[in-house]
């Protein structure tokens, strides 16, 4: 397994309340492949890809990712392992507002001893155009193409992604997950996608289902959709 | 709105109360600095002359040669004038130093006794205050001039010596060398009969002109009484008149026998022979003479320069201010776009934005103040007056311009310079706001940085994206600077004529003389000492014009046998701002002459204003015959008669009265350089902050991407360090060269070489210490870069 979780749990303290989020949730992903987290508001999908993502300590429980154990890390040997093993994608995109495009991925090229070329990642994301423009100049569907130009830039080993869709309208959405699918077939990128979009369940290789801090459903789809023939993105 | 608003404020204040007090005590501290300063120099001004003019302070004074006859006093008194007899005799004191001895004065001049009375025994005294003060002498010590005791009855000051330098031409008050000492009349004729004073007594008179007459009517009269040279009992004048005159004398004497009494023709010859003596030999009104009024002359250029410099500290700080309010409507760009939706007014959010800034420049004003009017404030910086100048006590007095300059300035100043800063940040369009678009503004955003590497140009967008607050940073750094090169100046300028005045004299003894002899006493180099007067900024300065050999060992000069081109002193040069071709009008008061130079070379001489010109050309040029003299210079001392000494001053006096200033200057650096390092290290370290907090976002992003803390410093806070680098290689010398340029109107009144050249490995140090102070504050953002927390990046979701 190239990701494998094992009995995670992890709670907030509310007030005086300790309040149990992740309630021992397991799950594998193989190598090259794209999941989807499902789950309403609240159910502890983005807690969950938070541990994964070292951005949240769990209580307890197991995650490794090509065979590193996540959980335990101080905050010094976190920060290794997002920067050698993980690519970010967010819903607002969170480029830096000051910085151009070509700018704004070099940030998480400077990071890898082995980056991909930018003007081809960025050639093939269809925003070379826009190298030179900044954030604002762009609309929201160049802007997470450029988000994702800066995730994929360093050759990830795993790439999260949380809500990409959720600040773009279907037609845009569309051809992000076209997007994130060609990512996933040439470069070979296993990703996890937090997503509230039901339609998206159809493209990707496996599905977790989260619900009350459980996992309620974990499947792999026998005939994955084109995200091309995504119907009611 | 205002009051649900208004409950915002104090939770704001509590949330950052490290921030609002850091700035809190910085307009404390400023508004301390400029209301004591200028509390000081109001007190000073205004007080000073009123106790002045308590005291009766004189119009003008007049010395002559023999004392007037009772009857020419009478008929200036019967004209209307007051007239005082403040003759003097100087005495040796205990330290080597000398004391003058006056009688108690009754209608001008009056002694201001702040501890104890006048004399009422024979032995007792009054001491001048600054003289005491450096002796530790109190009421009931003992003194001694030459062989006379005193108990000193009292320690007081005379407004006619507010400066108590012993001559006119004296540039420092040097109290560890002179003071005054008033005794009763009877001890006064005692100690004049003894002959064992230092000096002949002066015949100084004080005068009061009550209206009825001017200056010069005055002296015009005095120069009509009568006056017969032969009068003058002074052996050593004796001598000296019948050495200019020679076999003259000897012919006038004969022509003044009864044989040629009524010969109309001899009377006339005895005029020509008739040396050229007036009776009056000095006459000074008061706005001329060098020790009155000089302690409010010299703090009034404060007044101006306080309430410039205080507004522009209070717009640093005020705008210091706004970068964080700024920072926060940036941070609460939804709330107010919500708030415009909802139907809040941009003067109810102006108002609510600029409350907590004005409330808090208007508490440190109250604060500040206090302060600076207390006995810390104005007390304290009346220090320095209180040790230079011979003034009464004066007291703490509220004027108040000053509080309301205290009160409302802070305030005001902020209220203008936040209004102004963030009205345009309240203007943008209410979706704008609601949505916290955050652009690159317009001007930054087409530089083309391709040839630098990532991380150079990261930190260029960065610091372009910060140019608010790395301008304010420079700024802070530039005012601070200001301040500081204003102390460092005064020392750099002190420090000068404590080394330079010794380097520069090489004579051992500079002798002065009233009377000289025929011949230049062996080993010494003769010279001719005129003394005219040149103005600069509405005060008179005494010049001398020296005429000496060009092959003197004490003076490297290249002499022109001519009467125009004349070789003047550096410190002449540097106090006048004179160069070399430029033209020198100097003016002899006494004679109503102007003298026009040119000058032609500029010598390296600080101790005086001097104009050095060829011997005997300066002797054809004022009159004097072939062989005249009037100063001697020497290596060792020479055996003259002391009564035909006008003066004596030795390489050994210059020695010690140089470094007064000095020794008195240097508090004020320490206070001006410790506030000034205070101010630019909490602006900095504000501005910092600042920046970090404006990127804190960025910031929390490369957290995630995983990024380490020093590459978040390398990217975020190192690039600062070019600012910081560069901006002090700009400011530094800018202040240098402004304050520089600023400097003869703030010492205008003093009669010193303004040498203000530092040696570079000063600006060095000074670069050194700002760029270690940087580093040390960087060091302390760290803790504020390991605070950012990546929650904020991963909350941004819906």
């Amino acid at each position: 397994m190239y990701l494998e979780i094992k009995d995670l749990k992890k709670s907030y303290k509310s007030g005086e309340e300790s309040v149990l989020i992740l309630k021992g949730l397991s799950a594998s992903v193989d190598k090259g492949k794209m999941c989807v987290i499902e789950g309403p508001s609240g159910s502890g999908k983005s807690t969950f890809l938070n541990c994964i993502g070292g951005l949240d300590a769990a209580d307890s429980g197991s995650i490794t990712v090509d065979g590193q154990e996540v959980v335990g890390l101080s905050a010094a040997k976190l920060s290794l392992y997002r920067r050698e093993n993980l690519g970010f994608i967010f819903q607002f995109y969170n480029l830096v507002p000051n910085l151009t495009v070509r700018e704004n991925i070099e940030v998480c090229r400077y990071l890898s001893p082995n980056p991909l070329d930018i003007d081809e990642m960025m050639e093939s994301l269809g925003i070379l155009a826009y190298k030179n423009k900044f954030p604002s100049q762009l609309s929201g569907g160049q802007q997470q193409r450029c988000a994702i130009a800066r995730a994929l830039v360093k050759n990830p080993k795993l790439l999260l992604c949380d809500e990409p869709t959720g600040a773009l309208d279907s037609v845009t959405s569309r051809s992000i997950l076209m997007l994130l699918e060609e990512v996933n077939r040439k470069y070979g990128t296993t990703m996890l996608i937090v997503t509230h979009n039901n339609a998206i369940r159809q493209m990707v290789h496996q599905v977790i289902e989260i619900r009350d801090g459980r996992i309620t459903k974990n499947y792999e789809n026998e005939v994955r959709k084109p995200a091309s023939e995504l119907e009611d993105i | 709105m205002q009051n649900i608003l208004g409950k915002r404020v104090l939770r704001d204040l509590k949330a950052h109360f490290l921030r609002w007090s850091a700035l809190f005590g910085l307009i404390v501290m400023g508004t301390y600095m400029i209301v004591s300063l200028l509390g000081a120099t109001e007190i000073v001004i205004r007080e000073a002359r009123a106790h002045a003019k308590d005291n009766q302070v004189e119009d003008g004074q007049f010395t002559t040669f023999l004392p007037l006859k009772a009857s020419e006093v009478a008929e200036l008194t019967d004209a209307g004038i007051t007239i005082e007899r403040t003759f003097h005799v100087d005495f040796s004191a205990e330290n080597g130093g000398t004391l003058r001895v006056m009688k108690v004065r009754r209608e001008i001049d009056l002694i201001e006794c702040d501890e104890g009375a006048y004399p009422e025994a024979d032995g007792e005294a009054v001491i001048e205050k600054r003289y005491a003060e450096v002796h530790g002498l109190h009421v009931g010590d003992a003194v001694r001039a030459g062989r006379w005791e005193f108990v000193i009855s009292g320690i007081g000051t005379v407004p006619d010596y507010e400066s108590p330098i012993a001559k006119m031409s004296d540039s420092i008050v040097d109290s560890q060398s002179f003071g005054l000492l008033f005794v009763t009349d009877e001890r006064y004729d005692a100690m004049r009969a003894s002959g064992e004073s230092l000096e002949a007594e002066s015949c100084v008179y004080a005068y009061r002109l009550n209206g009825v007459m001017t200056d010069r009517e005055l002296k015009e009269k005095i120069e009509g009484f009568p006056f017969d040279y032969r009068d003058v009992s002074d052996p050593d004048f004796r001598a000296y008149i019948s050495e200019r005159m020679g076999p003259a004398e000897d012919i006038r004497d004969l022509l003044e026998s009864p044989f040629f009494s009524q010969d109309e023709e001899a009377r006339d010859l005895i005029k020509m022979l008739d040396p050229d003596v007036r009776i009056l030999t000095q006459f000074i009104p008061e706005n001329e003479n060098m020790r009155i009024d000089t302690a409010a002359a010299d703090v009034e250029i404060n007044k101006s320069t306080c309430i410039f410099a205080g507004i522009i500290v209070f717009a640093l700080f005020a705008y210091v201010i706004a970068v964080f309010v700024i920072h926060e409507i940036e941070e609460e760009s939804e709330v107010i776009g919500a708030l415009y939706a909802l139907g809040v007014t941009g003067r109810d959010l102006m108002r609510h934005y600029t409350l907590l800034p004005v409330l808090v420049s208007f508490l440190a004003g109250i604060a500040g103040t206090i302060l600076g009017m207390s006995p810390a404030g104005v007390g304290y910086q009346l220090m320095d007056t209180y040790g230079y100048y011979s003034v009464p006590d004066l007291g703490i007095h509220v004027y108040a311009y000053i509080l309301i300059y205290g009160l409302l300035v802070p305030p005001l100043i902020s209220a203008i310079v936040n209004r102004f800063v963030i009205r345009k940040r309240l203007k943008k369009p209410v979706l704008e706001l609601l949505r916290k678009v955050k652009k690159a503004t317009g001007k930054h955003r087409q530089v083309d940085l391709g040839r630098f590497s990532f991380v150079t140009r990261f930190r260029i967008r960065q610091m372009l994206r910060e140019m608010r607050s790395a301008l304010t940073v420079v700024a802070g750094l530039f005012i601070c600077l200001l301040l500081l090169f204003i102390a460092v100046d005064c020392y750099v300028m002190c420090n000068h004529v404590k080394s330079d005045y010794v380097r520069d004299t090489h004579y051992e003894y500079m002798y002065t003389l009233k009377y000289p002899e025929k011949e230049v006493p062996e080993g010494g180099e003769e010279a001719f000492a005129v003394s005219l007067s040149k103005e600069s900024f509405g005060y008179t300065f005494d010049v001398t014009v020296l005429g000496v050999h060009e092959d003197n060992p004490y003076f490297d000069l290249t002499l022109k046998k001519s009467r125009k081109d004349v070789v003047i002193s550096s410190a002449m040069a540097q106090k006048f701002g004179i160069g070399i071709g430029d033209e020198v009008v100097l003016e002899d008061r006494e004679d109503e002459q102007l003298y026009a130079f040119n000058a032609s070379e500029i010598t390296q001489y600080s101790p005086g204003f001097f104009i050095f010109m060829d011997i005997d050309v300066m002797r054809e040029m004022f009159g004097e015959d072939e062989e005249y003299y009037n100063v001697v210079f020497s290596d060792k001392a020479l055996d003259i008669p002391a009564g035909r000494v006008f003066s004596a001053l030795s390489r050994e006096t210059v020695k010690r009265s140089s470094g007064v200033f000095t020794a008195m200057m240097l508090s004020m650096v320490y206070v001006m350089g410790g506030l000034s390092t205070i101010i630019f290290v909490v602006v900095m370290y504000l501005m910092l902050s600042v920046m970090v907090e404006n990127s804190s976002y960025d910031i929390a992003l490369m957290k995630i991407f995983g990024y380490t803390r020093g590459e978040i410093r390398k990217l975020y806070v190192n690039g600062n360090f070019y600012i910081v680098a560069v901006g002090t290689l700009i400011v530094l010398p800018l202040a240098k060269v402004i304050i520089d340029g600023l400097y003869p109107y703030f010492i205008s009144n003093v009669s010193c070489a303004m040498d203000l050249s530092m040696p570079f490995a000063v600006y060095l140090v000074m670069y050194g210490v700002i760029i270690g102070l940087y580093l040390v504050i960087t060091f302390f953002l760290n803790r504020k870069l390991d605070r950012v927390s990546m929650e904020q990046v991963l909350k941004n979701r819906e």
